[in-house]
Order: C-alpha cells, then sequence, then structure tokens
C-alpha cells in the first residue's frame, strides 16, 4: 500500500472542468516533517490540487498518494491523520465554538471529544468557548479551525490559505500558530498561500504554481536562488501581466 | 453512533426546531382549549399529520441544505467522515425529531380530548409515512446544494395534493360522462394522483378507510381504493428513493465550496454580468445602478427591475404564466360535454365574470410569495440593501422601491395570466372580458402588495434568506391552507370561520366577484367590496410600515 516516504506526492495529477485545465500534470512531492509552502496567485489551482488530495474532487487524470494511501478508494485512513484547514473555517453558526468542536469530535470518533479543552487552550480560545461561532470575529474562526484541524492528533496538516481575508494581527496569530505547531510537533504542514511574506516567515520548503503548471519545487532558498521571494515570484509567474500575489 | 449523536445534536439546538415545537404546541392548545370537540362527532384519525410532515420538510430542507450553504459537508469530508455515513445520519436524526413531534403532539391532543385515545399502530404507521418526505427533501436539497429550492416546493406541495384531491372530488359525480373522466378520480389525473405523498400516507396510516381519517385527510382516499400494500410500497420506495439518489449524488459529485451570493439565495437564480453601455459606464464611475435623475424610490425601483430582469426569473415567470392558463383551458375542453368550458371560460347568462378569472387568483399568493423570497433573500445574502443604505438611502425608500418592482413584476406576470384567459374566453364564447381581466390584475397587484409585505417584515426581522423564505411561506401557508383546513374539519367553525373572511385569498374572491365568493362551499361571510378593497390595502401599507419600523430599530 505504501508508495512513498513523502507524506504527499502526485504522479501527472490532472484536473479539468469541462475543457477548462485548473490543473495540469502536476508532479508534487513533500517530504515528512517540513513546513512546505504551496505558492500561486488567484486561481492557479491550489484549492483545486488540495481538493483532489482530500478526496473532495476527482482527478481528471494521474495519481495523488496522502500519507502514503492512495488518494481514492484508499484515501480515508489517511484522512482520519489529517487534520484540515479549508479557507474559510466552516462551522454551526448557531452553536458555540466548543460545541461545534464536539459535533467534529463525535464526527471523527476515537477520543477525539477528549482533546477538546487541550486544543482550546493551544488557539487561545478557552475564555470564548461558549461564545457563539456567529459572534466570533475573523481571526477567532480561523482558530477554532485550526483547534476542529488539531481534534484528532493528526500526522500531517493541510492549511489552504489561512490568512485570508484576516487583519495583520490575525495573521499574525495564525502564522505564530502555525510555526508553534511544526516547531513543537515536528509533523508535516502543507500551507498553499498567495502571501509571500507569510510563506518566507513559516515554511522550509516549497512549491509554485501557475495556470495550473508546477513551475518550481525545493528548499526555500534553493528556489529563491539569492533573490527575494518576491522578485523570483513575479519572475516565474510573469506577475507583471496580472495581479501580482499579495 | 458518533455521527447521529451529532446530527441529533444539531438539530436539537437549531433555532427552527424551537420556533416548531412552540408553534405546534401553541396550536394544539388552541384545538383544545378554544375549540373543544364536538361529543356527538368524535375525533377520527391523527390531528398533526400534515402538519409534521410541513415541519419535517422545513427541518430536513434547512438543515441539510446549511451543511451545503455553510460549508460544514465539505468541510467534514476532508476529515475522512464518510459521504454516505454523513446523510444517512441526517435522514436517521430527522426521521427520530419528526417521531418525537408526532408523539408529543399528538399525546398532547389526547390529553386536551381533541381524540378519544391514542391509536399506536396508527401512530407508528404515520411515523413511517414521515420517511419518504424526509428522503425526498434531502434529494432536492442534495442536487440544489441548498435548502430553499426543497423547501418552496416542499411546503407549497403538501397542500397542493390536497386542493388536487379537493378538486376531484365533484368529478366523482360525472364519471359516467366520457369527456370527464380525465379528471375523474378513475381517470387518468386519478391514475397519477395515486402515487402522490398524501394519498398514499392517507391510504397507509387509516389502513385504506376513508372512515377513520379525518378530513380533510380523508379527500386523498376518495380517489378510489388501493390496497394497504400498494401504499406501503410506494412509500418504501420514494424513502429509498430519496434517501439512495441523495447518496448517489453527493458519493459521484465533485464537492466545491458553494459561494455566497454568486448562486442566489434559493440556488435556482444565478446572477449573470451587467452588460449594456450605461451599466459599464456606470460601472466605470463606481457608480450605483440607480444614478439619474427623477424620485429616488422610483430610481430604485427600475434598476430592482433590471437586476430581476438579469436573472433566470423572466424566464421561469413567463412559463408559469402561460402554463397556468393553459391547464385550464386543457380541463375545460377535456370537459367540453359537461359544459364546464362554457362555466370556466365563458360567462354566465347574467354577463357576470368568467370563473377562470377568479380561480386564476390562486396563483397571486404563491407567484408574489416566491417572487418576493428570492428578491428580498439575494438583497441580503449579496449585501446590496446594506450597500444602498451606506449611500444615503432610507430604509423606507429602500423598501418601499423594491416592493414597488415586485409589486409591478406580479402584476405583469398575472396580466400574462389574463390576457390567455382573455382570448380562451373568447373563443369559447365571443365576449372580451376586457374589464373583467384588468379588474383582476388591479386585485391581484393589490393582494401582491400585502404577501410582499411580509416578506419584507420577515427579512427586516430575521435579515437571513432562510427567515425570509420561512417567514413568507409561513404567512402563505396560514393565509391559504392553516385557516382553510380547519374551517373545513370543524363542524362548528365558529371563530375560525370569521378569521377566514379575513384572509387575502378570501378578499381577492371578494373582489373580482363583486361582492360574493363564488364556488367555495365554505360559508364564509363576505365582508363587502369597500371592506375588502380597506383590509387589502390596510395589509399592504401595514406590512410595509412594520418591515420599515422593524428595519429602523435593527442594525444594517
Amino acid at each position: 500500500m505504501t508508495q512513498s516516504p513523502l507524506d504527499i506526492e502526485t504522479a501527472g495529477l490532472s484536473k479539468y472542468y469541462g475543457r477548462q485545465p485548473a490543473v495540469i500534470d502536476l508532479d508534487l512531492r513533500v517530504p515528512q516533517g517540513v513546513v512546505f509552502g504551496f505558492l500561486g496567485r488567484n486561481g492557479a489551482g491550489k484549492t483545486t490540487t488540495i481538493g483532489m488530495l482530500l478526496g473532495l474532487l476527482r482527478p481528471s487524470s494521474g495519481q495523488a498518494w496522502l500519507l502514503g494511501h492512495k488518494v481514492g478508494r484508499d484515501l480515508r485512513p489517511a484522512l482520519r491523520r489529517t487534520g484540515v484547514l479549508l479557507d474559510q473555517p466552516a462551522f454551526y453558526p448557531y452553536l458555540s465554538g466548543r460545541e461545534n468542536l464536539w459535533v467534529v469530535a463525535q464526527a471523527l470518533g476515537g477520543d477525539a471529544h477528549a482533546r477538546i479543552p487541550e486544543v482550546l487552550e493551544t488557539v487561545e480560545l478557552a475564555g470564548r468557548a461558549r461564545d457563539r461561532f456567529a459572534a466570533y470575529s475573523g481571526g477567532m474562526k480561523q482558530r477554532l479551525g485550526l483547534a476542529a484541524a488539531l481534534l484528532n492528533d493528526p500526522d500531517l496538516f493541510v492549511f489552504d490559505e489561512p490568512t485570508t481575508g484576516l487583519d495583520p494581527v490575525g495573521q499574525r496569530d495564525i502564522r505564530r500558530l502555525i510555526r508553534r505547531l511544526a516547531d513543537e510537533t515536528g509533523k508535516t504542514i502543507f500551507l498553499s498561500s498567495h502571501q509571500l511574506r507569510e510563506v518566507e516567515q513559516i515554511c522550509d520548503q516549497v512549491a509554485i504554481i501557475d495556470r495550473g503548471r508546477l513551475i518550481a519545487q525545493g528548499p526555500l532558498q534553493d528556489v529563491a536562488a539569492g533573490r527575494d521571494l518576491e522578485t523570483m515570484f513575479v519572475e516565474l509567474t510573469g506577475g507583471n501581466d496580472g495581479a501580482a500575489a499579495g | 453512533m458518533g455521527l447521529l449523536r451529532a446530527e441529533l445534536y444539531k438539530l436539537a439546538r437549531h433555532p427552527l426546531l424551537r420556533w416548531i415545537v412552540a408553534i405546534l404546541l401553541v396550536l394544539v392548545v388552541l384545538r383544545g382549549l378554544v375549540l373543544p370537540p364536538n361529543p356527538d362527532l368524535p375525533w377520527a384519525g391523527l390531528w398533526s399529520f400534515d402538519l409534521i410532515a410541513l415541519a419535517l420538510i422545513m427541518l430536513a430542507a434547512v438543515c441539510t441544505g446549511m451543511e451545503f450553504t455553510e460549508d460544514t459537508f465539505r468541510s467534514l469530508v476532508s476529515r475522512g467522515v464518510p459521504r454516505w455515513g454523513l446523510l444517512l445520519s441526517k435522514f436517521a436524526a430527522l426521521i427520530l425529531v419528526g417521531g418525537l413531534l408526532l408523539l408529543v403532539i399528538e399525546g398532547l391532543a389526547t390529553l386536551l380530548g381533541i381524540r378519544p385515545s391514542l391509536d399506536w399502530g396508527e401512530l407508528g404507521r404515520a411515523w413511517l409515512a414521515l420517511w419518504p418526505y424526509a428522503g425526498l427533501v434531502m434529494l432536492l436539497t442534495v442536487l440544489a446544494r441548498d435548502g430553499g429550492l426543497a423547501l418552496v416546493v416542499g411546503v407549497l406541495w403538501v397542500p397542493l395534493e390536497l386542493i388536487m384531491a379537493g378538486v376531484m372530488g365533484p368529478f366523482a359525480m360525472l364519471s359516467d360522462l366520457p369527456s370527464a373522466q380525465f379528471l375523474a378520480p378513475d381517470g387518468a389525473l386519478g391514475a397519477v394522483y395515486r402515487w402522490t405523498l398524501g394519498f398514499n400516507s392517507a391510504n397507509w396510516i387509516y389502513l385504506a378507510e376513508p372512515l377513520r381519517a379525518p378530513t380533510p385527510t380523508n379527500l386523498h382516499l376518495q380517489v378510489g381504493p388501493r390496497p394497504v400494500l400498494y401504499s406501503a410500497l410506494v412509500l418504501a420506495g420514494y424513502s429509498i428513493l430519496g434517501l439512495g439518489l441523495s447518496m448517489l449524488v453527493v458519493y459521484r459529485r465533485d464537492l466545491t465550496e458553494v459561494t455566497q451570493g454568486s448562486r442566489g439565495p434559493l440556488g435556482l437564480f444565478r446572477r449573470r454580468a451587467f452588460s449594456g453601455t450605461a451599466q459599464a459606464s456606470l460601472r466605470r464611475e463606481n457608480q450605483p445602478l440607480w444614478t439619474g435623475s427623477g424620485p429616488i424610490v422610483l430610481r430604485l425601483a427600475r434598476a430592482h427591475l433590471f437586476k430581476m430582469g438579469r436573472t433566470a426569473l423572466p424566464k421561469i415567470a413567463v412559463a408559469v404564466s402561460l402554463l397556468f392558463p393553459l391547464a385550464l383551458w386543457g380541463g375545460a375542453k377535456a370537459l367540453r360535454a359537461t359544459g364546464l368550458q362554457d362555466v370556466v371560460f365563458g360567462s354566465g347568462g347574467d354577463g357576470s365574470n368568467p370563473l377562470a378569472m377568479s380561480i386564476s387568483l390562486l396563483v397571486v399568493g404563491p407567484l408574489a410569495t416566491v417572487v418576493g423570497i428570492l428578491a428580498v433573500s439575494n438583497e441580503l445574502s449579496l449585501g446590496t440593501r446594506r450597500a444602498e443604505l451606506t449611500r444615503s438611502v432610507t430604509r423606507l425608500q429602500a423598501i418601499a422601491a423594491q416592493s414597488l418592482a415586485l409589486v409591478l413584476t406580479v402584476g405583469v406576470m398575472f396580466a400574462i395570466v389574463m390576457g390567455v384567459t382573455l382570448l380562451l374566453g373568447v373563443q369559447t364564447s365571443g365576449i372580451w372580458h376586457v374589464g373583467s381581466a384588468m379588474r383582476a390584475v388591479l386585485i391581484a397587484s393589490l393582494a401582491a402588495g400585502a404577501y410582499i409585505g411580509v416578506v419584507q417584515v420577515g427579512g427586516a426581522l430575521t435579515r437571513s434568506p432562510l427567515g425570509v423564505a420561512i417567514f413568507g411561506l409561513s404567512f402563505l401557508l396560514a393565509d391559504w391552507f392553516a385557516i382553510l383546513t380547519p374551517t373545513l374539519m370543524m363542524d362548528d367553525p365558529g371563530v375560525l370561520l370569521q378569521l377566514g373572511s379575513y384572509a387575502v385569498f378570501a378578499n381577492m374572491f371578494t373582489l373580482a366577484s363583486g361582492g360574493e365568493i363564488p364556488g367555495i362551499g365554505v360559508g364564509w361571510q363576505s365582508l363587502g367590496v369597500p371592506a375588502a378593497i380597506l383590509l387589502l390595502v390596510g395589509y399592504a401599507l401595514g406590512s410595509h410600515a412594520l418591515a420599515v419600523l422593524v428595519a429602523r430599530w435593527r442594525d444594517a
């Protein structure tokens, strides 16, 4: 069953919506224990790739492995060991933060519910856990999303643009949490983003995707090759002909 | 079990369930205390089955739709929770809650003396008959990835089936006429009808014995006897079909994010990009669509009409507007030998209106409510009302302009209905009832103001697309069904009989027929033309005044 020591691997992974390509022939390799930045402009194919890795979208062609399990029928055991935070934290607005975590824990099964107090402390939400989710600020919602990702004590984290829409303080808090998670647990973190500063601050390795194609991959210093990340990114993606990454 | 526990917890904590429980309790207590049962006519059957079926439809649509609109379904699937498990546990939780509601409300009805005793067999069969409602609503919700469509279809479907049953009754007496067989219970319509949920649930719950069923549920059983096993199989088939297809759809389909605003509140009306020179110019200058000269309310109303014109609404409206008179015409044509065509489309010997013009007013309530819900919830989910308020438009102007546009829209839609009805009438009797048609359009527009006003109150009060839908549909049902039902099933309707006279649709009929309520044998007392006009104007203005007051009181 195990195909690779890599935590995430794809081979020729493609996704087409009708005749419109979203991801083309993607060969991605994410080693264990790194914070991996998946960079690309808006609409480059980052979320589609993550959707395929998590079994939300069916690949048009190619293969992918998550924690050694092939994406498809064999994926569920891998997802049980993965903590996920999609771009918008998805919870029930009429339930409190704690109740939302309880609902997720019941769905995940095992002893996830026993970890609720601990993960609330980790994301510094214990004091507001009884408030309704609808009353949370954007930063608090994102932190609750992180708490839900931590519930099953996963081996791999997948974060899709976790700081989008947050104010600078909220962005800083989330980055700090992710970095702390990496330092304290040594687990693999796969982080998609178009925020170059964020990636520079917390990632060890990066991959850059542009118009669905992988255009660079490797350790951050190697990919940047002595340039600052923004210059390199604009050069690689032809950023002057469209919106630059933020 | 964890999934089921989670689903039951979510349902139990959902605000809609609390509202439903409160409303059902109020209704059962009112029924028991205000209208005590007549000891000479002991109550038969279940008191609350249709109400609980409606409640379950609402819960199923709202709670399943929420999983898509809040993106929680995608989030849980990304954590390895099986898609089929999520749906199955939701279905199980819904039917458990439906069963509990049935038990509590019918138990209370027995304690209050509404029914002599609790028949456990009947109760158990009623619980099983709720399953297909939950399954089919889940299927519609999963297909649309939003609960709005299922909510509208489901909530309107239950009274519609009852009305169908009521319409078929008189044709039972005409079944020996060859041309009447199409609409008779043994004819083609009856054959179709015997596949409906209303007929089969009644046939199954009351073991095909009409005397066991309460009025108006026993209307369902008049379409002709069918074995109980037949209905049991049909209901089981619908349950399996609904749940099975729901699972198949979510298993096969990519799970993408449902973006608020990009799909429209009911998952039906995707707004296309604006085009045209004038609009492009306004966009370039960052000016809103209502920029121009003239009173602000008229400019805003014009902008609303333009925006609605860019959705699929006009096509659907024209299709519905043409369908209704054509269906009437088809029915009347099939019954030419009975003389019904002349009754429906021709005028009486005294030159009175064709009946079709009064009957057509039945579509005004659903039309105005659904169009109103779509427009108001669109404003809320897109945040455009808030944007108007930031540009010095007052709440009164914003609400008045939108309602003006909506009343105009409904008026135009009804004018199409009247136009087709008029032509069919000319073909039948050779008389042009232009005045009657114009009067019917005016009455429809006036009544639309009342229905839309209630939707606006719902929007101001709840500020949520779902709240708007529930508010508007509840009023429509109360106006159309809740008053009609007790009136039909009461041996001594008393207060409810008088209340029925104040219903919007009753007064529409009063105005259309010049003071009488034709063709309805429930004995309502018409309030007379002047009172009916005052009442409809009062409803329209009063509901809008209330909406503005609530909107002013609440933050935008």
